[in-house]
Parts: C-alpha cells; structure tokens; sequence
C-alpha cells in the first residue's frame, strides 16, 4: 500500500496515535520531573540516602527498557498501568540524579554568602541553590525526556496506544508504510524533543555563567 | 509451575540463548569499535569532521530503539545482518564521544614534548595519545558493551535470536515464567558486565593516573 493510501485509509489513526504519544509524554515528563527534582533535592539534603540510592540507580540504569516493562507486567498488568513502572524509573532517575549532583557541585561559597544575607534555608534552596543548578537540571530532563519517548514507544507491546503501535504491526505484518510512518515520527518526536531542551539548556547555563 | 524451578528445568537453553545474546552484543561492540576509534580519532584531528561526525552519531542515538530496529527491516530485511547493524549504529556515540574527548582533554604540553622528541602524529598517536585516553576510550566502551546487552534484547523483533525470544514470547503469551527465562539472564548479564568492566576502568586509570596529567 502507498504512504498516500495509507494515511488515506489510516490517517485518523496516526493522528490518535501522535496524540496518545505526546499525550502521555508529556503527563510522564512532567510527573517525572516533579518527582525527580523533589527527590533529588532530598538526596541532596540528606546524605544517607544518596548513598544508599547510588547501588539501586545504577541497577535500574543498567536494566533494560523492554526488561523492566515485561517485569511490570505481573505486578500491573497490561496498558498504561504496566507501563508506569518502566516510564517512572526511566524517567525520575535521571532528573533526580542531575538534580543532586547539581547541587552538590554549587561553589559553598555561594550557600555561605546566602545565608550571611539573612535568607532562610528555604530560599537559599529556591532562589539560590535551584536556579544556579538549572542548566544541569534541565540536562537531566532532556536525557528523561528522549528516554521516555523510546519506553513510550515500546509500550505498545503490552497494549498501550502509542506511536510504537504502528511500528508493532509494520513489523507483525512485514508492511513497511506504517514501520515507516511510525518510525519516522517517532524519530522526529525524540529529535525534536532533545533539541528543544538543549536549546533551553545552552541559553540558560549562558545566563547563569554570566550572572555569576 | 513458580518461576526458579521452571528457569531450572530450562537451563540448557537458556544458557545456549544467553551466549547467542553474547555473542551478537560482543559483534556489534566490536564493530562499533572498530568504526568508532578511527572516527573518534578524525574528530581529534579535524573540527570540521568533530561537528559533523559527533553530531550525526548523537542524532542516531537519540532515535528510539524501536524505531531504529523497525527502519532496519526495509533496509536491510530480518536475521542478523540488521540486527548487528542497529546495535552497533547505537554503540557508536559512546565510543567515538569519549575517544574524542579522551584526546582532547590531553594536556597540550604532552603533544608538545611528543612532537619535540620528533614523533610523528601517528607514532604521537600511538605511543602517547592513545595510552594516555585509554581510561576515558575505556568508559565509553563500558557504556556500549551495557546498552548493547539491553538493546540486543529487541534484536528478537528482526528474527535474530537472542534472550528478547523468550520475553517477547512470554509477552505475548502473558506467561510470567517465560519473561522470568529472558529478563533474568539479561539483567545478570548487563550487571555483571557493567561491574567487570567498571573494575578494569578503574585499573587502567589507577595505572596510568601515575603518568597522566
């Protein structure tokens, strides 16, 4: 079948599929960034937990996507609840390691001068220690955010309606026009993603290097 | 039948299909090195050929798994051919990364005295460029050889065999002891390797942290 057939035929499916895609990118991204700098700046503050964190990060940085959502499968099921797990830990890890590591690698000459100011430790943290550590932040971000659209993609081997959906069935049914269509944008979604955040990445550690 | 006697009732092949996984993930590394070094050494020596080629292995590796695995089938149709070829497109941006910021970041002096003594830029590159990033190429290397083993895992979507067999199987089936057969071996084999590896890293950088800069 032609591309123009086939989005003919299908084109209201792509676009369902596209949204469905971006649709639980986004909520993912933005659940794994509240949760990734939240939980980095605990590990931060508290330095246990960061020790014993590093192990278990390094297991799970090291799983396989594919693995970690067929081991989802038994405690969730099938759908967008089995694909929590895998979006969840690929998604927060990285933020919250960015997170912590940026904050730890602060000048404490900067935390010192904030608090000779009078600031209170709260907004040392939110307008001191945070916004200086944005740039590796926003980097870790970028690396969640391109890992999510690749685990997304994958989903839709345990049912979820994604863009990986028409890859599935190009390759179930050997038919290359939606292998195609759904690599293609896909692909373009991850690209477009990791530019975008590297535009924002670049602009703002230009901002922070001058500012300080 | 619970998961640890059915992994043991089916050991054999486990075992036989954890080595075919090896030995695709090994063949991709391997190639990825064999492309990725020169690369990473071009980039070195030339900024023009530094933008083009570190931009185009990170756009590769921003491409999904999946879908660079899907774009291999009308390329190069199912087995392993394909299979090799998407791994190995995914290992490159570690190894050509860290062997170029390896060189880089070399003390400028070092090159200096090299070239003073009268060393040419291959025997530069040989006797002193190289021994001296072997740690950071080494890192880079660690990183393919871990993601390898994770993304050899979908090389069971291009018929080429490997452990994803039995969790894609499974999946399908919705068996759990089926999934347990792949995602366990894959799991122990991504760990071991990362560990093993990461002790060799830190080997090779003890020994030559005496030498390097």
């Amino acid at each position: 079948m032609s591309f123009a057939d086939y989005i003919d035929l299908f084109g209201d499916n792509i676009v369902y599929l596209l949204e469905r895609h971006l649709l639980l990118f986004a909520l993912a991204l933005l659940g794994a960034t509240l949760l990734g700098i939240g939980l980095g700046v605990l590990a931060h503050r508290f330095e246990p937990v960061d020790r014993l964190a590093l192990p278990v990060v390094n297991v799970i940085q090291a799983c396989p996507e594919i693995v970690l959502l067929a081991l989802s499968i038994p405690l969730f099921g099938i759908g967008v609840r089995g694909a929590l797990i895998p979006l969840f830990l690929k998604g927060v890890l990285p933020i919250l390691r960015n997170t912590s590591g940026g904050l730890r690698s602060l000048d404490p000459r900067l935390k010192e001068t904030a608090r000779a100011m009078g600031m209170t430790p709260r907004q040392i943290l939110l307008e001191v220690e945070i916004p200086a550590a944005l740039p590796i932040v926003i980097a870790g971000i970028r690396i969640s955010a391109v890992m999510l659209v690749s685990v997304l993609t994958l989903t839709a081997y345990i049912g979820v309606d994604s863009l990986g959906t028409l890859i599935v069935q190009g390759i179930a049914r050997m038919d290359v026009t939606p292998l195609l269509i759904g690599c293609g944008l896909t692909a373009m979604l991850a690209l477009v993603v990791n530019t975008l955040l590297l535009s924002i990445e670049r602009l703002l550690s230009r901002r922070v290097s001058a500012g300080t | 039948m619970s998961v640890w006697p059915y992994l043991g009732d089916h050991w054999p092949q486990i075992l036989s299909t954890s080595w075919w996984h090896i030995e695709l993930s090994l063949m991709s590394v391997g190639l990825a090195l064999l492309a990725g070094l020169p690369l990473g050494v071009l980039c070195y020596w030339s900024r023009p050929a530094a933008v083009i080629v570190l931009t185009a292995v990170s756009v590769i590796y921003t491409i999904p798994t999946l879908a660079l695995f899907g774009l291999m089938i009308p390329l190069l149709g199912i087995g392993v051919v394909p299979a090799v070829v998407a791994v190995l497109l995914y290992s490159l941006l570690p190894v050509v990364q860290n062997t170029y910021t390896g060189l880089a970041t070399l003390d400028p002096a070092l090159r200096e005295v090299a070239a003073g003594i009268g060393m040419g830029r291959f025997v530069r590159l040989f006797r002193v460029e190289l021994p001296l990033a072997l740690p950071i190429i080494f890192a880079g290397v660690r990183v393919s050889v871990v993601n390898a083993i994770g993304m050899v895992t979908l090389a069971s979507l291009v018929a080429a065999g490997g452990l994803g067999d039995f969790i894609f199987r499974g999946i399908s089936i919705m068996s759990w002891n089926l999934i347990a057969c792949g995602s366990v071996p894959v799991l122990a084999l991504a760990l071991a390797a990362d560990g093993l590896l990461k002790r060799v890293e830190r080997t090779l950088g003890g020994r030559f942290a005496a030498i390097a800069p």
